[in-house]
């Protein structure tokens, strides 16, 4: 009988057991022997988004992708570590000892050798056939216009997990619509690891991102950058930038930069040339900020164009005397040839009858010292000095340009507004979103407010194109086209003074006078060949200009 | 009648086993159709790349640095001066009395 118990207890005993471990693989143990036999028998493969385009109004792509591919290793299929490297590194055009550390790794199950390379490079790499090299399909960027506005589109580079982002312009700014989101695709496998058409299979569609069409136009765009660099060899500038906008809708027909990268190759450039110095960098505009205190002092009563101001000598402000820029005085002049002379006597006078608060209002109102919300990444702003810290002379130089900042956007916004029956508007970039499901967002312009009224705009354009008619560029103007615009000439402040060699030489625009197609900012940083505005900026706006009559098919008077 | 029946029910066991036959056929050829449908989907992949490919080279093609190029080496050359010829003074354009 006791053997019998004996046996009967080896036999719960060894029941027991049983039981606990089926308790421990079902129960205990289930999530992840699901998850070893699921990637057993599942295939998981992510279905990649595609990125946006960017199109130019002219449907023509200026940013597209390109197939490439990503090159990767799996250590544990590769042999000889020396032979693989030395057979895939000229390919790359890596080294071969930097390769052969990276897959020599201990513990590295999959190592990523390059990225975004091109076909051409993966045909080859697959022709060798090496085990333990594997290829995963990625896209590139791809810049069909080489380094054609590139501060304004941007550059695509990787996050900190390595997926690919939009840095600067607009591939920063819309990169979480340009982006999409991946999708993934999981199929049942059989033994051999091919997927099986009657198993399971989940399949999740990628959102492929949207396209931006721009207001940006190639051949204006592609014209201003050729001039823009004819324009610094020719007056030996440091740096030079020209913005046009379309003042009716405040669109960005064209912004160029010089120095600037190709997008294509960014690494191969310095950080500081990724930075548009239209949207982030920031100058003393000079003389052709006068024409906005002009404005201002019209709309606001206080001066008519005929009123006079005694041009005889140095005004005194303060413990300081502001001259003209040449030093040459007119006697009584009226507004009118305030501007045409560019007299900073005439606008400390004309500052003077707006008074502090009223001028002070016209930078607000002009938008001097905001955000335009133009839609590019790096827009920044300098800081204008609080309305309770502006001293006399402060408000004196500010009537003429100096002691002042802004960015050239800022500016050409602010006279924009003069072409379009003082109305101010917002810059924008792209004209439209598109999906690929042919969905499309139009983006409408935006007007921010009316700075002056429609008559006052007439008058202060009249007056514009007689600074341009019978000031010191009239040089330069293209006969029969009303053209209203404005030089400037501003030193460069240099550790707490104004530099006397070192200008900003600017001019500011628009033209048609009467029917303004397009409104421009020229600036040149330091021209070596002349520091003056009239002498540099206005005749290289010029010459844009009539490239910009010809294409628009705008014929002289 | 009777005997209809009965016969029609000793014919549905063989009926079965046939369908299930077939079934067995039918299924193991779909489960070997997942190589050709990853050698489809590979192809696919392989003229969506040929695709992005050429539409890049037509997008280089077109780009203004290259017309102007090959606008230059055609002999074409930038105007030196432009002739608008303005509002014409002719019989269409005058208003009828």
């Amino acid at each position: 009988m006791r053997r019998v118990w004996v046996v009967f207890g080896s036999f719960l005993l060894a029941y027991g057991f049983i039981i606990f471990r089926l308790f421990y693989w079902q129960v205990v143990a289930s999530d992840s022997l699901r998850s070893a036999a699921a990637a057993q028998y599942f295939l998981q493969f992510p279905i990649p988004a595609t990125r946006g385009t960017i199109i130019a109004s002219d449907a023509k792509p200026l940013v597209m992708n390109q197939a490439a591919s990503l090159v990767y290793a799996t250590p544990k299929d590769i042999n000889d570590t020396r032979s693989f490297s030395q057979q895939v590194s000229p390919i790359l055009s890596l080294e071969s000892k930097d390769v052969q550390d990276r897959i020599s790794q201990p513990g590295m199950v999959w190592v990523p050798i390059a990225r975004k390379v091109d076909r051409e490079i993966s045909d080859k790499l697959r022709q060798l056939n090496l085990k333990g090299l594997g290829l995963e399909k990625e896209s590139k960027r791809y810049y069909a216009e080489s380094s054609m506005a590139a501060q304004l589109l941007g550059f695509v580079g990787s996050d900190e997990n390595g997926k690919d982002r939009g840095y600067f312009g607009l591939e920063g700014y819309y990169d979480r619509e340009l982006r999409g989101k991946d999708g993934s695709l999981q199929v049942e496998k059989d033994v051999h690891g091919t997927p099986m058409l009657v198993g399971d299979v989940i399949r999740i569609e990628p959102e492929n991102g949207r396209d931006l069409v721009l207001w940006l136009d190639r051949t204006v765009q592609y014209s201003t950058e050729r001039r823009l660099r004819e324009g610094i060899q020719k007056y030996g500038a440091k740096e030079g930038s020209v913005v046009v906008l379309d003042p009716k809708t405040g669109g960005v027909l064209a912004m160029a930069s010089y120095p600037n990268y190709d997008p294509g190759i960014y690494t191969k450039f310095s950080r500081e040339y990724y930075k548009n110095p239209i949207v982030a960098s920031s100058y003393e505009p000079g003389s052709t900020f006068k024409v906005l205190i002009m404005a201002k002092a019209l709309d606001e009563n206080v001066i008519t164009p005929n009123t006079e101001v005694d041009e005889t000598e140095a005004i005194q402000v303060d413990k300081y005397f502001i001259k003209t820029w040449n030093d040459t005085y007119h006697g009584r002049i009226p507004m009118t040839k305030v501007l045409e002379y560019s007299s900073n006597v005439g606008m400390v006078f004309v500052q003077k009858k707006l008074g502090k608060d009223k001028l002070l209002s016209a930078l607000h109102d002009f938008g001097i010292g905001q955000l335009t919300g133009i839609d590019l990444q790096d827009e920044a702003t300098p800081e204008l000095r609080d309305d309770r810290d502006w001293s006399e002379v402060d408000l004196a130089t500010a009537s003429f340009g100096q002691g002042i900042a802004v960015t050239p956007l800022q500016m050409l916004r602010a006279v924009s507004s003069l072409a379009n029956d003082g109305v101010l508007m917002e810059p924008r970039v792209v004209k439209e979103i598109r999906d690929k499901k042919e969905q499309h967002i139009t983006v409408p312009p935006k007007k921010v407010r009316q700075v002056i009224r429609p008559a006052t705009a007439h008058v202060i354009t009249e007056m514009m194109v007689a600074a341009v008619d019978n000031g010191e560029a009239k040089w330069a103007k293209p006969n029969g086209y009303r053209i209203a615009g404005k030089t400037g000439t501003a030193q460069i402040p240099v550790a707490g003074h104004y530099d006397e060699k070192k200008t900003i030489a600017s001019f500011v625009g628009f033209a048609p006078a009467d029917e303004p197609k397009f409104v421009m900012l020229v600036t040149l940083r330091e021209p070596a060949s002349s520091p003056w505005g009239s002498e540099t900026a206005a005749p290289l706006f010029f010459t844009i200009a009539r490239d910009l009559f010809s294409y628009y098919g705008i014929s002289p008077r | 009648m009777k005997k209809f029946i009965l016969k029609s029910l000793g014919i549905i066991p063989f009926a079965a086993i046939i369908l299930v036959i077939f079934e067995l056929i039918v299924s193991n050829e779909l489960a070997s159709y997942g190589g050709r449908i990853l050698s489809l989907d590979t192809s696919i992949e392989s003229m969506q790349q040929e695709n992005d490919t050429l539409e890049a080279h037509i997008a280089s093609s077109s780009a203004l640095s290259v017309i102007q190029v090959k606008a230059f080496a055609q002999g074409f050359t930038q105007p030196t001066s432009v002739l608008s010829i303005g509002p014409v003074e002719v019989a269409l354009h005058q208003s009828r009395p």
